[in-house]
């Protein structure tokens, strides 16, 4: 996979506050995507990109060539913007055929090629509509062949699917991946949503305060965060502030101030063989890998901790519990409500129970 | 439900019967009435309600009217080509250059025009006149000889005055619509591979268009009914319909034919802005 | 970035200097005339005096003009608040299938030419055998006026969010109660400013004026029968600076408080 986009040493200031601090990645032909919430820089990082910003420092490159100082009209990248950004005094054929007729192409192949790209997103009787006569899907999907029809390099989405509802954004979601491998078009998408991120994406970069904290497959992500930020940022965990006491193996146990029990667990790869004793760590536990029961669990290779349900919390295909720990913590259990003898029919309320998980899905983080 | 209904109603009739009422009587009835008249026999002191053409026909076979009408639409449709060419570029200024004190600007440039409508045409006599202080400077610098008029009782004068007047109606709605274009539309537009001249033709003047209706619809109705400036810097020969339509009120004493001549304004107002919604396109944005 | 900031001085200067010269010039030379110790207001300059001003005050027609023009303008701005406010509400609160017929019916004089208004007034009045007088230059200048009051004041109230009312009657408020509690503080700038706007068209109305005045002298017909009259135009100086920066202080007051009310400035022109 050779790299289409490369981004270098990438930073930007906006009076004091630094929005994008010193960002470095590559891209290739692939779903890539940019995690984050509001304010990390994810967006000057894609207005950079489309050269709607100059960078303070740093350079982009696309397919080798440097094109850190061109302006986005010379750019062979394509932006999707927040809110669709249509002309409002151009119909949905114009709007289209902008780019193209930028390009002084002859009138007879704009039109094969709009029609081509309407049709391709299921709009072609809307051609004659003018933007304020669309639906916010529709809008989107114009906005989306606008910037597609020029054939970029790469193509930029900023939050695209963010002004929509649940469903439609659940459906163009599903036809984004697909346009995408129809068209063989690297798009960077950026989202302060990770599900979307988590489903769409072939890898994602998250991003807080202008760096980028991971950049790895949505599974990687999930299973191996690097951070704490990127544990909490990406799906729920339960994080417990602790110091390396020992190592045996692959294994580190790790001791928890006011814990009688131990807890072991793993470093995450990003991190593996960077713990020493005494050093401060972060153990996360993510709340489907926990087990919960009022019988003492006796098992090998697991940390069981005792507590209390403070809540229940019943959403159909699973319940949540709030448990909260000997010493304070409140930990957070998912429970498939799979079979109906299952031993988690009969916990209440101030029942106290026992939670236990496995060693290896124990990730020992540095902070 | 009923009671409620009935409520607002009551509540609906007691903000709009005063001001419908009202505008039946004193203005709605009177135009009508001006264009009854305008079909009544008339003459010079004399008013009889029995229908005839003759008001028009006078009109239409006066070659002397059809000129002043040429001419009134002469000076209208000249003076509205020249505010557009003045204005536009201080509009675009304010609405798009500028990022501070844009307010200030039109501030200064809507308090004098609310005020003293007479007063200023007068004052650009003063300034326009032979011992004005044009004609002094440029006796001064030595360009002319002697003192002279500059363009004072012409079509020229007119329109000048008709500028002076009606400048701020067009930056004020250019600077608003300009101002209203989002940003990431002109991004969108750079995105795509146009440059700045491109942006401007196809995406910046196009969405001003409707400012620049605006202006059109605020501004030349009530030119086309002016008198005051023609005949102040008019001079003698008449330019206008509305002195035209004054003279029939105030002196002639013909007010079939003034009222004749008052419709022909409307109905020629009324005909080109449709004519203008035709040709900009602008059913598009509306 | 370069090329940005010259085409920003260039913008600017053309501004700056189309302002002054079209705008401001008769202004300055008027003001600068009434000064003039001559009753040519033109060069050679022949001393400075103050004597035009002293004539205002000597000249009964003229005070008596003023005073015309001054009462009229406040009742119909009176008037036109009342029912210019009210037709925006008509405008902009309910729902009902005619309403925006009905809104055009009350923007339509708006947008008529002012002299056709009058020359209609006229025929009107004629017609019923109203003699001209101030009662008639006061009942013309409403017909024009609610519709200016309207619309400065309905595209406040199309942003004005009229749950206000519904909220304060739920707390146990009178409809009046509510109005004046509730409605009224929130929209008192745009109420003052359109009123100023209507005070000051009101004094200035030639057009309608010239028409509907009949033997009464107001101070725009008295401007114009004074323009005819060389040995006046000093005294026509004097007092229109007079009246200049009386209106200047009492706009920029307006203005002000138009500033801090934006809606009213766009809705003239949108």
């Amino acid at each position: 996979m050779s790299d289409v986009l490369a981004i270098r040493n990438l930073s930007k200031s906006f009076g004091k506050v630094k929005a994008v601090d010193n960002v470095n990645f590559t891209i290739g032909d692939e779903f890539f995507a940019f995690l984050g919430p509001s304010g990390s820089g994810k967006t000057t990082t894609l207005r950079m990109t489309a050269g709607l910003e100059v960078p303070d420092s740093g350079s982009i490159l696309l397919e080798d060539e440097d094109i850190t100082n061109l302006p986005p009209e010379k750019r062979n990248i394509n932006t999707v913007f927040q809110n669709y950004a249509l002309f409002p005094h151009m119909n949905v054929f114009e709007n289209v055929a902008f780019g193209l007729k930028r390009k002084k192409i002859d009138n007879r192949t704009i039109n094969k090629e709009v029609s081509k790209f309407l049709e391709m997103v299921g709009l072609s009787d809307k051609a004659k509509r003018m933007p304020r006569q669309l639906s916010g899907g529709e809008k989107q999907r114009i906005a989306l062949i606008r910037a597609l029809i020029n054939k970029p390099k790469v193509l930029l989405l900023d939050e695209p699917l963010g002004a929509l509802d649940l469903k439609i954004r659940q459906k163009l979601a599903i036809d984004l991946v697909n346009i995408r491998e129809q068209v063989n078009i690297s798009f960077v998408y950026v989202t302060h949503d990770q599900t979307e991120a988590l489903t769409m994406a072939d890898r994602i970069a998250v991003m807080d305060k202008g760096r980028v904290i991971q950049i790895g497959e949505p599974k990687e992500l999930y299973e191996n965060p690097n951070s704490s930020f990127a544990a909490n940022f990406i799906g729920n965990t339960n994080i417990l502030k602790g110091t390396v006491a020992e190592k045996k193996g692959d294994y580190y146990r790790v001791d928890i101030p006011g814990f009688t029990s131990r807890v072991w667990g793993l470093p995450t790869s990003t991190c593996s063989g960077a713990f020493q004793t005494g050093n401060e760590v972060d153990v996360s536990i993510r709340p489907e890998k926990i087990s919960i029961t009022k019988k003492n669990p006796v098992s090998e290779n697991q940390n069981v901790f005792s507590g209390r349900v403070e809540e229940m919390i019943y959403v159909g295909p699973s319940t949540e519990f709030l448990v909260k720990l000997n010493n304070g913590y409140m930990f957070r259990v998912f429970a498939q409500n799979i079979s109906p003898d299952s031993e988690i029919w009969n916990i209440k309320w101030d029942d106290d129970v026992y939670l236990y998980w496995r060693f290896d899905k124990t990730l020992l983080l540095s902070e | 439900m009923k009671t409620k209904s009935l409520k607002t109603h009551a509540a609906l009739m007691m903000n709009i019967m005063p001001s419908f009422v009202y505008l039946l009587l004193l203005f709605y009835v009177p135009m009508v009435l001006m264009m009854v008249i305008s079909f009544w026999k008339s003459g010079f002191m004399m008013l009889e309600p029995v229908f005839t053409l003759d008001n028009y026909r006078n009109f239409f076979h006066n070659s002397q009217y059809l000129q002043i009408l040429r001419d009134t639409l002469v000076i209208t449709t000249g003076s509205m080509f020249m505010l557009f060419v003045i204005g536009y570029p201080i509009g675009y200024f304010l609405g798009r250059v500028v990022k501070k004190y844009d307010s200030l600007i039109l501030f200064l440039m809507i308090v004098p025009v609310e005020i003293g409508f007479l007063v200023r045409i007068y004052a650009w006599k003063i300034i326009l006149s032979k011992t004005g202080i044009i004609s002094s400077f440029l006796v001064y610098i030595g360009v002319f000889k002697e003192p002279a008029r500059i363009f004072l009782y012409s079509k020229a004068a007119i329109i000048l005055v008709l500028i002076h007047e009606w400048l701020p109606y067009v930056v004020i709605p250019v600077t608003i619509a300009l101002k209203g274009i989002e940003p990431a539309t002109l991004e969108a537009a750079r995105d795509l591979g146009a440059d700045r001249f491109t942006i401007f033709r196809e995406i910046i003047f196009p969405l001003s268009i409707p400012g620049l209706f605006a202006s059109f619809v605020l501004i030349f109705i009530p030119m086309l009914g002016e008198f005051a400036i023609p005949t102040i810097v008019g001079g003698s020969s008449t330019y206008m319909l509305g002195n035209v339509i004054n003279n029939q009120f105030m002196a002639a004493g013909n007010w079939g034919f003034g009222s004749a001549i008052g419709v022909i304004l409307l109905f020629a107002s009324t005909l080109l802005i449709g004519l203008v919604i035709k040709v900009s396109g602008l059913e598009k944005l509306l | 970035m370069k090329r940005d900031s010259i085409v920003k001085g260039i913008l600017g200067s053309y501004t700056a200097v189309v302002i002054l010269l079209v705008i401001y010039l008769p202004l300055i030379v008027l003001i600068v005339f009434s000064f003039n110790d001559s009753t040519i207001s033109g060069l050679p300059w022949k001393g400075f005096t103050l004597k035009w001003y002293a004539e205002i005050g000597k000249n009964d027609v003229l005070v008596s003009s003023l005073i015309n023009s001054v009462v009229v303008a406040a009742v119909v701005t009176v008037i036109s608040l009342v029912v210019g406010f009210l037709a925006a509400r008509g405008m902009t609160k309910f729902h009902y299938r005619l309403k925006s017929l009905f809104t055009g019916y009350v923007s339509i004089p708006f947008v008529m030419p002012w002299m056709l208004i009058g020359v209609a007034l006229l025929l009107f009045f004629n017609l019923i055998k109203m003699p001209l007088s101030l009662f008639t230059v006061i009942i013309s200048h409403i017909s024009f006026d609610i519709p200016l009051v309207a619309v400065l004041i309905s595209s406040r109230l199309s942003k004005f969010d009229y749950s206000v009312e519904e909220a304060s009657r739920d707390l146990g408020s009178t409809p009046f109660q509510s109005f004046f509690l509730v409605t009224l503080p929130i929209i008192a700038p745009s109420l003052i400013s359109a009123g100023i706007f209507s005070f000051s068209w009101s004094f200035d109305a030639f057009y309608i004026t010239h028409f509907v005045s009949g033997s009464q002298v107001f101070f725009p017909t008295w401007i114009w029968s004074a323009l005819r009259y060389p040995n006046k135009l000093p005294l026509i100086n004097a007092v229109s600076a007079l009246i200049l920066v009386v209106e200047i202080i009492i706009i920029t007051v307006a203005e002000i408080i138009r500033m801090k009310d934006e809606d009213a400035s766009e809705a003239l022109f949108m």
